[in-house]
């Protein structure tokens, strides 16, 4: 019997001991897109490959990390790059952490009416621009769970990406938090930066739900600290549906800040075209206070384009 | 600093509490698509991001798929051993000593030649072992343990049982199996 016990007790571990199991994931886009600026027509195009490798060890961490051979897509200048890996990220059944470059605070959360990504490459500045510079560089971010409430919480330790832990020029840090609240969803978020000792602080809020068929968004951004062209406040509301397959969306943000104003309306079109493919058209304009316009940028800018999922 | 720390702190002692945060990210990514506030994309993995979604979530090719084919990953041949390979050397073990007839170790079955004693030329007996389960389990060895008596030119069965026996070497082959399991962790 005390053999048989000694055994039983032998099994389990000898049953549930796991090896550790190894993946490679291989993913990528490519784009291209016409973009016009008050006359002045720029072609912009580029894209990459991004390899993922992940591994689990016998307590069931996963580890992951990705590097990528890119070339920019979204600005007129080719800027190409092989990187390897500069995070890796280790995966709990609870959640993650992320240790490594390429961290970002959880900035930007209240601008959900700002939807172009290639309009803009050839637009003016607005003069008053609510919200932080500082949101990436070398860090660590915890993301978690409590009941139904997501929590994210990030250090970045050198902004400039030189692995400075405890001395660096840069830094940033914050948190943000998401629940379910009545139809939609409520994001508080709040991220400082510290730039050569500039300091400046976000609170950025948004409730996205559905309405009308379509995807309701509103968010506020308020900025406080040393900078005197970002303190202030912003409000954005975003609205997006789809038409026959084709996605649609307007946003609208309007900034306020050093008794300055500057508004920003952005109306976005895409469209599948099956097997990964999809053209696409935005529209952006800013007003209000901004800079003037140059035989290369201005106030309102089109683009149009397309981009291939891989 | 000292700030930030403390924050990083809270966020792992309350990290410890959580047991449904992959279904909340399903729900933000189901929200949010590309542009969940918890998912802290690069601007690289965001472009891909956003191209799959304007795409309806399709892909040109399915390069993980390729990638694998190129590596030869989807060219790996699946062994299911069907005896567990404690068990098997274990029994080997109990039956080192005698002259083995058949040792199949796909089928796992161990049996030995006949055994005799050397005081009593009339009387001679032999094991069969047999090794049922690819895991380590308590039931998977059976044991027999099988005896004759010549009777004149013939041998013929003693007619005896012997379960006390065959549990001693059921049990034998369990203790070694379970000792070598435990060397190999």
């Amino acid at each position: 019997m005390k053999k048989i016990k000694y055994l039983l007790s032998a099994i389990p571990a000898a049953l549930f001991a796991t090896s550790a199991q190894a993946d490679i994931s291989v993913s990528g886009s490519a784009n291209a897109a016409y973009t016009d600026a008050g006359g002045n027509a720029s072609a912009t195009y580029g894209g990459g490959v991004s390899f993922s490798m992940s591994t689990t060890t016998d307590a069931g961490v996963t580890i992951t990390g990705s590097s990528a051979i890119s070339n920019d897509s979204d600005s007129v200048g080719s800027s190409s790059g092989a990187t390897g890996i500069t995070a890796l990220t280790f995966g709990f059944s609870g959640g993650s952490i992320t240790i490594g470059g390429d961290v970002g605070t959880p900035d930007g959360v209240g601008k959900v009416g700002e939807l172009v990504g290639y309009a803009d490459d050839n637009q003016v500045a607005k003069t008053p621009v609510v919200g932080l510079t500082e949101d990436e560089g070398d860090g660590i971010s915890l993301s978690t769970s409590i009941g139904d409430m997501s929590l994210t919480a990030v250090y970045v330790y050198d902004g400039l990406g030189g692995g400075n832990v405890d001395g660096a020029a840069n830094t940033a840090g914050g948190a943000s938090l998401s629940m379910a609240i009545g139809a939609g969803t409520l994001t508080l978020a709040t991220a400082d930066e510290d730039v050569s000792g500039t300091n400046n602080t976000e609170f950025g809020a948004s409730y996205v739900m559905d309405a009308g068929g379509g995807t309701l968004s509103l968010g506020f951004t308020g900025t406080d600290g040393d900078t005197a062209a970002k303190e202030g406040e912003a409000v954005s509301a975003a609205y997006s549906t789809t038409l026959g397959g084709a996605t649609v969306a307007i946003g609208y943000t309007g900034h306020d800040a050093n008794n300055k104003t500057a508004n920003q309306t952005d109306v976005t079109f895409s469209s599948p075209l099956g097997g990964g493919a999809s053209i696409f058209a935005e529209y952006t304009n800013v007003s209000g206070d901004i800079a003037a316009s140059t035989s290369t940028k201005d106030s309102t800018v089109i683009a149009l384009g397309t981009s291939v999922s891989f | 600093m000292l700030k930030t720390f403390s924050l990083l702190l809270a966020f792992i002692f309350i990290y410890s509490c959580s047991n449904n945060h992959e279904s909340n990210m399903a729900k933000l990514d189901k929200t949010f698509g590309c542009k969940d506030p918890h998912k802290n994309l690069s601007k690289r993995k965001m472009r891909d991001c956003l191209a799959k979604q304007r795409a309806g979530g399709e892909s040109l090719f399915d390069l993980t798929d390729d990638f694998n084919k190129l590596i030869g990953q989807d060219s790996t041949v699946i062994y299911q051993n069907s005896v567990n390979p404690y068990l098997w050397n274990a029994g080997l073990e109990v039956t080192k000593t005698y002259p083995l007839k058949i040792a199949d170790n796909q089928g796992g079955f161990i049996e030995t030649e006949w055994i005799r004693e050397t005081n009593n030329e009339n009387h001679r007996c032999l094991i069969k072992i047999q090794i049922t389960s690819p895991e380590l389990i308590t039931t998977g060895v059976k044991s027999n343990f099988l005896c004759e008596v010549k009777q004149g030119n013939e041998w013929l069965s003693d007619g005896k049982e012997y379960a006390q026996e065959e549990k001693q070497i059921t049990l034998k082959i369990l203790d070694i199996a379970g000792n070598l399991a435990k060397t190999s962790l």
